[in-house]
């Protein structure tokens, strides 16, 4: 390889490809396609299954929490009742940073209410609490707003704040919530002590009040350090997507779930692949279960609708057929052969994407190393680059 | 030519009625060899709901008389007749026709039962069929039986002396199939799935787990005593599936809100699933034999959680399953199916538990 200037600092890696000498655009090629991709694609399809599967278990956490309120005896005996998933979710992109919580129980004859974050990973516990606390603030800030939609005036002092988790993650988060309440150094650690601990045992399919923890409400309180859940209930809460679920599952309920088994059964249905805009946006609205008035659901759904059309597009899941149709790109058509293609090729072809990304990063940090070392001394470097 | 003949103007409004029919064109031998007879249980309030969903499933209603229909539909160029009666005694429908069991009846009136939510062949689970041989075998002990196939399940809680833990699959042919089967119970802890019984009546029959019920020789009406006494069962499991339920609950001040409640059938099994289960089961259950997807779903080893929601690929229905290992909940969404729900609980009795009762 002949001597060459190294990337400047700030370059990307297409700018420095662009105008690279042809051996180094080989020497590039190799180290990215050979070194890095063959990795880091192994890498990314771990990463996405992993988070794919806490996905998964995020919405079944959400729906523990709300099934135990949604006309139960314990929504009976303590007031509370699930209202909706995501409050203040049409609030939420106003702002840079701005977090909700993933669903709200409220008790209309106390005017209380219950704000409940779901987290289904043990991994930072800081970094939650931070976000616990910025969602708390945007609660804060809209207090008549929610007044309003709740239906009852929803005073600071009547809210509370729960953390709930898988039962074996409980320990790590009490620990970094005792370590954040006993020295508050930032705005974010005052959540800490306010925050009351919800532990999941999925054996039993039941919520469990952390033994130390209360609320204010004492039956509430009695009756969750019993732990409550699937022996108590009669039925379920059938929660279909939330709009914070992973777009690829949002797809694969929806799209798949509801659009393509639809058109698998009209036998006068030629094209079953093809999904109508209108049939995609009615099982978006009619699964949707916000607190969000008709106009504003419709609003904000037609918004990720575009969205998840434009997610799938982009992982070459779909093709646009004309303005109002989509189009299903995969191999099969029983819906077990469609459902698994399509999840292969989600995995293949986002991993594929990240992989090429990042690749492209290590590949310019190779290359820069590479060629800096032709120049011993910065006056080498120098009298390189002049002439 | 129909396979019964009927003079026009005829009315049938009790099954026995019909019944005292077909024994008389059986005295007269104006009937075919064999009748294949397939009960179903259904939740259609009045015989208005039936007809219109043969019609939706595009059967031509030949004629009517009275509470009996005929009608058709074509399989492969031919076109292919049965007699349905409504019976309001059940609000369930029975079908007579001399077509093939191999392809006829499965691409006319099966299509037609998995695409409709309300109705639903007789699953027969192997622990009913047992109380069906035996009910008979009491009150008929010289009744033979000439050919079974038989099943093991592998949690199966059914007492086998040897080798227990082995999953069986078996057929015979031979007059002693009664001694036969008696034996295989007690030593290999075996079902029976298929029977074919002759009475001293002079009645003979062949009875499948899929319910179809065919009539070989012998008086209509004791065979209808028996196909009366099997809907019987089955009428009760019926009438606890359909007590599942999917509802839009509105709720707020002003009924600002809504949720989706789902109430469950349940299936409860003697040993129960575990995680290590979970694999077979999910390919079992969408295998061609049951032809359901699993659009969904969530394993949580340890102690085990497994959660699914599941598509019916003959009708399109969903539903959702949650199992801890020996209970299974089944969710109907958006709409019950009787049939997916049926076929589910098959599913589970021939490949889970041969013993799992629902309740």
């Amino acid at each position: 390889m002949r001597s060459i200037l190294p990337p400047q600092d700030g370059e990307t890696y297409d700018e420095f490809y662009a105008h690279a000498d042809l051996d180094v655009k080989k020497e590039m090629d190799k180290i990215k396609n050979e070194v890095w991709k063959k990795t880091l694609t192994i890498t990314y399809k771990e990463t996405i299954q992993k988070e794919l599967d806490i996905a998964k278990k995020h919405h079944l956490l959400i729906i523990a929490c709300a099934k135990i309120f949604a006309d139960t005896s314990l929504s009976e005996k303590t007031g509370y009742q699930f209202y909706f998933t995501e409050p203040l979710i049409e609030l939420s992109s106003q702002r840079k940073n701005n977090r909700i919580f993933d669903l709200i129980i409220a008790n209309e004859s106390d005017c209380s209410a219950i704000f409940i974050e779901c987290k289904s990973s043990d991994s930072d516990a800081k970094e939650t609490i931070k976000q616990i606390s910025s969602a708390r603030d945007l609660v804060i800030e809209n207090l008549e707003y929610l007044s309003k939609k709740l239906g009852f005036p929803l005073e600071k002092e009547n809210i509370e704040y729960v953390y709930c988790v898988f039962y074996d993650h409980s320990q790590g988060i009490l620990n970094s919530l005792i370590a954040r309440s006993t020295r508050p150094n930032t705005n974010h650690d005052t959540i800490a002590n306010e925050l009351i601990l919800w532990e999941y045992l999925p054996g039993a399919q039941e919520i469990r009040l952390y033994s130390e923890h209360q609320h204010n409400n004492s039956q509430l309180t009695e009756m969750l350090q019993k732990r409550y859940g699937d022996k108590d209930l009669a039925n379920q809460f059938d929660l279909p997507y939330y709009l914070n679920l992973h777009p690829f599952l949002i797809i694969n309920d929806i799209i798949i779930g509801y659009c393509y088994t639809e058109n698998y059964q009209n036998e006068r249905i030629t094209e079953k692949k093809v999904i109508s805009k209108n049939q995609f946006f009615k099982h978006l609205v009619e699964n949707a279960y916000f607190g969000l008035n008709p106009e504003e659901t419709k609003k904000i759904l037609k918004e990720k609708m575009e969205y998840l059309i434009e997610f799938g597009v982009r992982c070459d899941l779909f093709e646009i057929i004309d303005e109002d149709h989509i189009k299903i790109k995969c191999p099969g058509l029983k819906p077990r052969v469609v459902i698994e293609n399509i999840r292969e090729k989600f995995i293949t072809n986002w991993s594929d994407c990240k992989a090429e990304e990042r690749a492209k990063i290590e590949t310019l940090n190779d290359i820069k190393r590479k060629l800096a070392k032709q120049f011993p001394t910065l006056e080498d470097f120098d009298n390189a680059k002049n002439n | 030519m129909d396979f019964i003949t009927i003079a026009s103007g005829s009315k049938f409004n009790t099954l026995l009625s019909f019944i005292n029919h077909l024994d008389y064109e059986r005295i007269n031998f104006r009937l075919p060899n064999v009748i294949n007879i397939i009960p179903t249980i259904s939740t259609f309030d009045t015989i208005g709901q039936f007809v219109e969903s043969l019609e939706e499933a595009e059967f031509d209603i030949e004629n009517e008389y009275g509470k009996l229909l005929l009608i058709s539909k074509k399989s492969q160029n031919e076109k292919i007749s049965y007699y349905a009666f409504f019976n309001e005694k059940n609000n369930s429908p029975i079908f007579l026709t001399d077509a093939k069991k191999t392809e006829d009846i499965p691409n006319t009136l099966f299509n037609y039962i998995n695409k409709t939510h309300g109705i639903s062949n007789l699953w027969i689970p192997p622990k009913i069929m047992k109380q069906i041989k035996d009910d008979l075998a009491l009150e008929y002990p010289e009744m033979l039986i000439t050919k079974f196939s038989g099943v093991r399940s592998i949690n199966s809680e059914i007492h086998s002396k040897l080798r227990p833990y082995c999953e069986r699959n078996l057929q015979y042919h031979g007059n002693d199939g009664k001694e036969t089967l008696k034996e295989m119970e007690i030593w290999y802890g075996v079902l029976p799935k298929i029977l074919e019984i002759r009475l001293p009546t002079g009645v003979a029959f062949k009875i499948d787990d899929k319910g179809i019920f065919s009539h070989r020789s012998g008086r209509f009406e004791d065979s209808f005593k028996i196909i009366n006494n099997v809907v019987d069962l089955m009428i009760d499991l019926r009438d606890y599936i359909t007590k599942s339920d999917y509802e839009i609950r509105h709720f707020g001040k002003t009924n600002q809100f809504s949720r989706a409640i789902q109430k469950p059938w349940s299936i409860r099994m003697s040993y129960g699933l575990d995680a290590d289960d979970i694999p077979k089961f999910c390919d079992l259950v969408q295998g061609s034999d049951w032809n359901f997807t699993i659009l969904k779903d969530v394993l949580l080893t340890g102690s085990i959680l497994y959660n699914a929601r599941m598509i019916d690929d003959n009708s399109g229905a969903l539903f959702d399953i949650t199992t801890t290992g020996k209970k299974i909940d089944v969710f109907p969404v958006i709409q019950r199916d009787l049939s997916s729900s049926m076929r589910f609980y098959q599913f589970v009795l021939s490949h889970i538990d041969n013993t799992a009762q629902v309740g």
